[in-house]
């Protein structure tokens, strides 16, 4: 046995920002000294909307997108979350509803159309993230790379990997992918310093998850969790979109499916509706179709909740699940934390506090709450806080095709991660050189109604007769809940060769392409910077220089004056060509020259008084 | 509670040795969650996001799998049983029918109806109940003496107790298919 000498080191480095990537609003926050902040968007506010489009040729983000939803109904592109690790075939019944054209490359990859190109779900993301790390940027007033980053906890590996790979393209060093329910818990676990067994019911825009924890002495155990990636705030207001769609069509004969911005304007009146409907008991929508054709309609509390409750009761069963899962029952839950702005909604309150027969806990703001814990995470892994420790598991069930398609479950669900499995394939007809593999995610016995991971090639294998390779395939969950695949042949002791080609997602090759791409942008961005900071040094030399050529004229050596003159052309040919390197040296030698200049106009100057 | 030191940990340390326990069927789960909370702290990715050697990062994914995998083990009474015999490597003898229950299976099971299949079903699980209670007294006696020949005839019961209950399953399925006809 060796004995290593494994010892933690913790340096010193408070910048980690955590930050919630969400599927209606993101937000960014920090820990300092020990307590979580939600840092200011660079509009002022404690919210990003996860809003994107294209003015005037310029990326706009944030409220200023969010603006734009109505006039530029194709271009404006929100809930981006709900697409990001999926295919087109995935995403058919939402992009009914979405103003903006989704459609899908050769491989099947997602990608929007905005002006003059395509972006892919990851591009939008990362550029969400982006803004987020200057808006941190400019509050704390220094330069931040990491990060910790929020995904839903029932988010499967493709969506994990196209987060973290977002990360990477905003130029943050993600530190850790962390599970927002989990995260949540960290901050209520900082707040209310309490033990026990919570349950986290996060509802938010996009997604539901529910995670069952044991609070113990700084220990976040992570029991079970469950979860619907399809369902969230998006999809009540989805639910009321579809009656008053219908009634429109009765009522004014308009199909507002036809026209990019009818669903936009009627999305917003079903959003404003929902918002509205938490606080009062109706609402009165005014939606104006354009051309004098308004659908005045009134909207009743009580209504609305018929509308939602069969949604909502689907968050009954993953929490069913998710106490099956962890061996409790709801007696054994000492307190229901709310998180997701979805939870303001009052029957959304009373359904999560029916199903664990307690009044929920309501005092962490469920909009900051997960942002607040993603900071705590990174504070933990900077190693400002050595007492909490997260220990989280895996959501959903991972495995092979075996013979038939039939799904072979390597690590079940609900795995303490990090985990690894082990697996040995072997040919099936003499002199194979290669494997398939096909790895799938989820919980159903045939692998076509799961959710297909990568396939793996195992290559340059020995040509040698069927049945005689034994190939050891090492599958490893880190702790971000995504998949490491090594292989090894157990007969000669080498690694063996593998290609990983990820279903719904970028290669290796394209992040690298794309990173290329985004470095070369910054950095003829800061050549730019550079030349405009030359430029505006070297114009008032030029001019003042010019301005005396006369006096040279006069007052210098012939030699002297044009060495001036011919100094002033040049730089002026330098400032036309754009070269800062000859701008620069020019105006250094200009200044050096007409220094012997100034003196002789100020003797002269002094002697006329 | 013993300091429990994470330096000599590998991936080959059995499962038992990473809490540092004696191989033992009984175990407290308060003190075993102790030992690998205390553990994990020490062991977790999380505390070595900042190492400069990046092999060490790898390691600690290593180890704290093989923290996860013996916590998971050892935490169920079933799964630390079969985990033990495999320690010790003992051979896996085949489930045994005892004669009396399998005659009398054959004659009954056709009738699900009948006063005698109520009756064997009832002094099946009696049977059931009853190894069950063998099979603790053998784990007792296992955990106080470390007598490995008491490892075989746990093996053994295991067996017994496996086929019995496959054979329960039957019955119950049997029996209810009746009932919803």
């Amino acid at each position: 046995m060796s004995h290593l000498n494994q010892k933690p080191i913790h340096m010193s480095n408070p910048d980690v920002i955590g930050i919630d990537l969400g599927t209606t609003h993101s937000l960014v926050a920090i820990v300092e000294n020990g307590v979580p902040h939600i840092l200011l968007s660079r509009e002022g506010q404690r919210l990003l909307p996860s809003v994107f489009t294209i003015l005037d040729g310029k990326p706009v983000l944030g409220f200023a997108a969010k603006k734009e939803k109505l006039r530029h109904a194709s271009q404006t592109v929100f809930s981006i979350k709900r697409l990001l690790g999926k295919g087109l075939a995935d995403v058919a019944e939402l992009q009914k509803h979405l103003p903006y054209p989704v459609t899908a490359d050769a491989q099947g990859m997602i990608q929007i159309l905005l002006g003059d190109r395509y972006y892919t779900a990851i591009e939008i993301s990362a550029l969400i993230l982006a803004e987020l790390k200057k808006a941190a940027e400019e509050d704390l007033g220094r330069p931040i790379k990491k990060a910790v980053i929020t995904v839903p906890a029932y988010f499967n590996d493709a969506q994990r990997q196209a987060t973290r790979t977002a990360g990477r393209l905003a130029g943050l060093e993600v530190l850790r992918i962390v599970n927002e329910p989990t995260a949540a818990s960290l901050a209520y676990g900082l707040q209310e310093k309490r033990e026990g067994i919570i349950a986290v019911y996060d509802l938010g825009g996009g997604t539901f998850d529910l995670s069952i924890l044991k609070l113990h002495q700084g220990i976040f155990e992570v029991l079970a969790t469950h979860g619907d990636t399809e369902l969230g705030g998006d999809d009540l207001d989805r639910a009321l979109f579809k009656v008053l769609a219908k009634e429109i069509q009765d009522e004014k004969g308009i199909d507002v499916y036809a026209d990019p911005e009818w669903r936009a304007r009627l999305l917003e009146g079903c959003e404003a509706a929902k918002c509205e409907l938490s606080e009062d008991d109706e609402y009165n929508l005014d939606l104006d179709l354009g051309g004098e054709v308004h659908f005045k309609r009134r909207i009743f509390k009580t209504e609305f909740e018929t509308m939602i409750r069969p949604l909502l009761m689907k968050t009954k069963n993953a929490c069913l699940i998710a106490l099956k899962d962890a061996g409790l029952t709801p007696a054994d839950i000492t307190d229901v934390v709310l998180v997701g702005g979805s939870t303001r909604i009052p029957l959304v309150k009373s359904i999560a506090g029916e199903i664990f027969g307690r009044l929920p806990n309501v005092s962490m703001n469920p909009d900051e709450v997960v942002a607040a814990g993603a900071a705590i995470q990174g504070d933990i892994l900077a190693g400002g806080n050595s007492d909490f420790l997260l220990l989280d598991v895996v959501p959903l069930s991972l495995g092979i095709e075996t013979y038939g398609g039939l799904m072979s479950v390597l690590i079940p669900r609900n795995t303490r991660i990090p985990t690894s499995a082990q697996e040995q394939f072997t040919t099936f007809v003499d002199n194979q050189t290669g494997v398939d593999v096909h790895v799938y995610q989820g919980e159903r016995e045939k692998v076509e109604e799961n959710r297909s991971l990568a396939r793996f090639k195992l290559w340059g294998i020995e040509p040698n007769p069927a049945g005689f390779p034994r190939i050891e395939v090492q599958f490893q969950i880190d702790a971000d809940g995504i998949l490491q695949v090594s292989a090894k042949d157990l007969r000669t002791g080498k690694e063996q060769s593998i290609e990983v080609r990820p279903s719904f997602g970028l290669s290796e090759d394209q992040v690298a392409k794309m990173l290329d791409d985004a470095e070369k942008a910054t950095s003829s961005d800061l050549e730019f910077r550079r030349w405009i900071e030359v430029k505006t040094q070297a114009e008032p030399v030029l001019r003042a220089a010019e301005k005396k050529l006369p006096d040279a004229k006069r007052l210098l050596p012939e030699l002297e004056f044009q060495k001036i003159e011919s100094l002033c052309a040049s730089m002026r040919q330098s400032i036309v060509a754009q070269d800062p390197e000859k701008t620069q040296n020019l105006k250094y030698e200009l200044n050096h020259v007409t220094m012997r200049l100034a003196e002789l106009i100020l003797q002269e100057a002094l002697k006329k008084r | 509670m013993a300091l429990v030191s994470p330096s000599n940990l590998d991936t080959t340390t059995d499962y038992f040795s990473v809490f540092e326990l004696k191989p033992s069927f009984a175990l407290d789960l308060t003190d075993l969650e102790r030992r690998f909370y205390q553990l994990a702290k020490s062991l977790h990715p999380d505390r070595f996001v900042n190492h400069p050697d990046p092999l060490e990062k790898t390691r600690s994914i290593e180890k704290m799998s093989l923290l996860n995998h013996a916590y998971q083990t050892l935490k169920s009474s079933s799964l630390r049983r079969d985990y033990l015999l495999e320690y010790f490597r003992v051979p896996q003898s085949k489930p045994f029918l005892p004669a009396d229950l399998a005659e009398e299976w054959f004659d009954v099971q056709d009738e699900p109806a009948s006063p005698q299949f109520k009756a064997f079903s009832k002094k099946l699980n009696e049977r059931e109940a009853n190894l069950k209670v063998q099979l603790e007294n053998l784990e007792k006696q296992f955990d106080q003496t470390g007598n490995v020949e008491v490892l075989e005839k746990i093996s053994a019961l295991v067996q017994n107790v496996a086929y019995l209950r496959s054979l329960g399953r039957d019955v119950a399925l049997k029996s209810e298919t009746h009932s919803h006809v």
